[in-house]
């Protein structure tokens, strides 16, 4: 009997041992889950950061990739322009040439003569050939010839012929000759529908080179033009659009998101804040173009002869239709590269440019094109500076429209969106408010994650069935059936306790998240009144751009003349 | 006991009043010229009439009403009654927490606005404009805002 006893008290130490055991491992197993949980969790957000890092390569990648084939384009159309159209640069060459041989009766008349008729074979269809032939004839006194090449450039191109000839009576200061020829030029134009060298004309005008009584028949003209556009229906509506456009398409990107970390990331209302920023920071840009165009001097030209070369230049070389759709497309590339591979953007200021390498544009909007984009419009600054001044009251209604635009276009309230919390504000004024209603959402979520927590329905049945295998097995003393219910019921107390191990783990969890969060919110917030800061700012510049045009007036900009004859101000 | 002002009825005949002395003026007027019309500055007499209006408080009576729509009638005499703007907001100088006022030609001629309360009938768009400042007030149209500067000068906003 005694050696039964020390049997069985032998027995359960080994199976106690076994079951201590059995406990340690289990420890040693809970243990290492939870490291890997906590892997896993970082994992995720380094899989998270990846993929953040991976878009933004893939955005940087596409921005180089169409920077450098823009470039590689922009390479191709030059040398397409000039292969294609490069001949017609000898021809532009030679019309410089034979003016400046003239006026100093170096060249012989044959050479001028014979190296016209030369280009009339080499540049077919070209206005200018027979146009220069018309020239050397003209010069050497042979009025038949003259006659008949002046017909078939007047046939090629009249308008770009007519005001050839204007511009190169001017030069040999053959007054009524280039006031005939003013007239007939004014005669074949629709101010609804001006070819683009129309530019070259109010060059022209703008830098002097017009004798007094051509410039002040250019200037009622010009005002009748720009009477009868008024009267059109629609005219203001135009207007409004035209200068809309010209003064957007200088929107600068302020790169705002480097600066608000916190709203970039967490507001929904960003793009809206972006946007209107940067149509706040529009203020200081359009200022400074206007002050870049009305300050830095025009150095004069020492005479007509080059003032009237240098136009003569312009018009041989810049406006021939042919060549717009490849000039457009270079344009085109040019913003490209200018935007450093963003396609989109410089599609945008493509468009709210495109009217500038249009065909045919009305007188305002050649005004807007000369002012806005002089590069494109190749307009001379002191064109740039009257077609200011004549536009004035327009460019006027369009700066305080857009600023009346953008601050309409102000969210009142700006809405944070943290950990699947959502709330807004004015101002900040309600941070407190914020703050909590974020804790009280996280501590809610904490409390359903923890609520998540708890014992199964395994561990139940577990405990019920070793208390059944202990009462089973006590009165016969069955070793199994006692082992086998002290084991359930000490695998039950020992899930309990990795419980309460895990509630605390989630718990360090949420206090953590939510730290985190009610940071973001504090610098969010700052973020915010700083925004409203800059954003007041940026607008209070809008004063400045109608004070600065409204110090300038149309006649002040209109050049003296080359002649000597004094210009009575109206 | 009160008349009650401010129905349409009562609006009618006011309304059919104003329409009789422009109904000329609208055969002459079309869309565009009535744009360039409203895109003309203000007189100062019309911007000191409704800011005095409604510095005079909450009160609604006939002499402030016939008051506003003389003011409009007197700065857009060419202009027909369908195109008048529909109601007009601004700042509200009363102080927290009251942040825009506005007036409206049929319906309540005066109502102060807290943060969070909006503004009826299409009017809540002109709030942000309105909050800036830099407006003495803000037209209300159905199809546009025009803010009005306090040297009369307007800005045009489409939508």
């Amino acid at each position: 009997m005694s050696t039964e006893r020390i049997i069985h008290l032998a027995d359960i130490a080994f199976i106690e041992n076994g079951i201590r055991t059995i406990r340690k491992d289990v420890d040693a197993v809970s243990r290492q889950v939870e490291s890997v949980g906590q892997e896993v969790t970082n994992t995720r957000s380094e899989l998270a950061e990846l993929e953040e890092l991976f878009r933004e390569f893939i955005a940087a990648d596409a921005m180089a990739k169409e920077l450098q084939l823009a470039e590689t384009r922009q390479v191709k159309i030059r040398q397409e322009l000039d292969s294609k159209y490069g001949y017609y640069d000898q021809v532009r060459r030679t019309a410089t040439g034979i003016l400046q041989a003239a006026d100093i009766s170096v060249v012989r008349q044959e050479t001028i003569t014979s190296a016209t008729e030369d280009l009339m074979l080499s540049a077919p269809r070209y206005w200018l050939a027979p146009a220069l032939v018309a020239l050397s004839a003209w010069l050497n006194d042979n009025q038949p010839l003259a006659n008949k090449a002046l017909s078939e450039a007047l046939r090629r191109d009249d308008e770009k012929t007519t005001l050839f000839f204007a511009l190169i009576s001017r030069r040999a200061s053959r007054a009524s000759a280039s006031a005939t020829w003013m007239d007939r030029y004014f005669g074949m134009q629709d101010p609804t529908k001006l070819d683009r060298q129309t530019v070259v004309l109010v060059d022209a005008l703008a830098s002097g080179v017009f004798g007094a009584d051509v410039r002040i028949k250019c200037t009622e003209r010009t005002q009748a033009w720009i009477e009868e556009l008024s009267q059109r229906s629609g005219f203001i509506d135009e207007q409004r659009k035209q200068w809309t456009d010209g003064l957007r398409s200088k929107t600068p990107d302020l790169g705002s998101s480097q600066r608000y970390v916190y709203l970039s990331k967490y507001s929904p209302t960003w793009p809206q804040l972006e946007a209107t920023l940067n149509a706040a920071g529009l203020n200081a840009v359009i200022q400074q173009h206007f002050k870049n165009i009305f300050d830095g001097e025009i150095p004069p030209s020492p005479n007509i002869q080059v003032a009237v070369d240098k136009l003569l230049d312009k018009l041989v070389k810049n406006f021939d239709d042919e060549e717009l759709p490849l000039r457009r497309e270079d344009r085109l590339s040019q913003l490209v590269i200018d935007e450093r591979g963003n396609r989109k953007a410089a599609e945008g200021r493509y468009q709210l440019e495109s009217a500038a390498l249009d065909e045919q544009i009305s007188f305002t909007q050649l005004l807007t094109n000369a002012a806005m984009h002089p590069e494109t419009s190749h307009a001379s600054r002191a064109t740039q500076r009257y077609a200011t001044a004549l536009s004035k009251a327009w460019i006027k209604d369009a700066h305080s429209d857009i600023t009346a635009s953008t601050r309409a276009s102000v969210p009142l309230q700006i809405v944070l969106q943290i950990e699947g919390w959502q709330g807004q504000t004015k101002n900040g004024e309600n941070e407190a408010e914020l703050a909590s209603s974020l804790g009280t959402h996280i501590d809610d979520a904490e409390a359903k994650a923890l609520a998540d927590v708890k014992l199964g329905l395994g561990h139940w049945a577990a405990v019920v069935i070793g208390a059944l295998f202990i009462l089973g097995g006590l009165p016969s003393f069955n070793l199994l059936l006692l082992g086998l219910g002290a084991g359930c019921v000490i695998w039950f107390f020992v899930a309990k306790s990795q419980l309460a191990k895990t509630k605390e783990a989630i718990s360090a969890k949420y206090a953590t998240v939510k730290a985190q969060a009610l940071q973001v919110v504090k610098a969010a917030v700052a973020e915010i009144v700083e925004w409203r800061r800059d954003f007041a700012r940026r607008d209070a510049d809008a004063s400045d751009v109608p004070a600065l045009l409204d110090g300038i007036s149309a006649q002040q900009f209109v050049q003296p003349a080359h002649d000597n004859v004094r210009q009575v101000m109206a | 006991m009160a008349r009650k002002l401010l129905d349409a009825q009562s609006m009618s005949p006011l309304l059919s009043l104003t329409s009789t002395t422009s109904s000329r003026a609208t055969s002459k007027l079309s869309p565009d010229q009535v744009e360039t019309r409203l895109r003309q500055k203000r007189s100062l007499a019309y911007i000191e009439a409704l800011t005095k209006l409604d510095a005079g408080g909450h009160i609604q009576t006939q002499e402030s009403i016939n008051a506003l729509l003389a003011a409009i009638q007197m700065e857009l005499p060419e202009v027909a009654v369908e195109c008048w703007p529909a109601g007009y907001v601004a700042k509200c100088h009363l102080g927290k927490p009251y942040e825009v006022h506005s007036l409206d030609r049929a319906g309540n001629i005066i109502s102060h606005y807290k943060a969070g309360q909006s503004l009826p009938g299409g009017m809540e768009r002109a709030r942000g404009l309105a909050e800036h400042g830099g407006y003495a007030f803000i037209e209300v149209y159905s199809d546009k805002l025009i803010a009005v500067a306090s040297n009369g000068d307007i800005s045009l906003v489409k939508g």
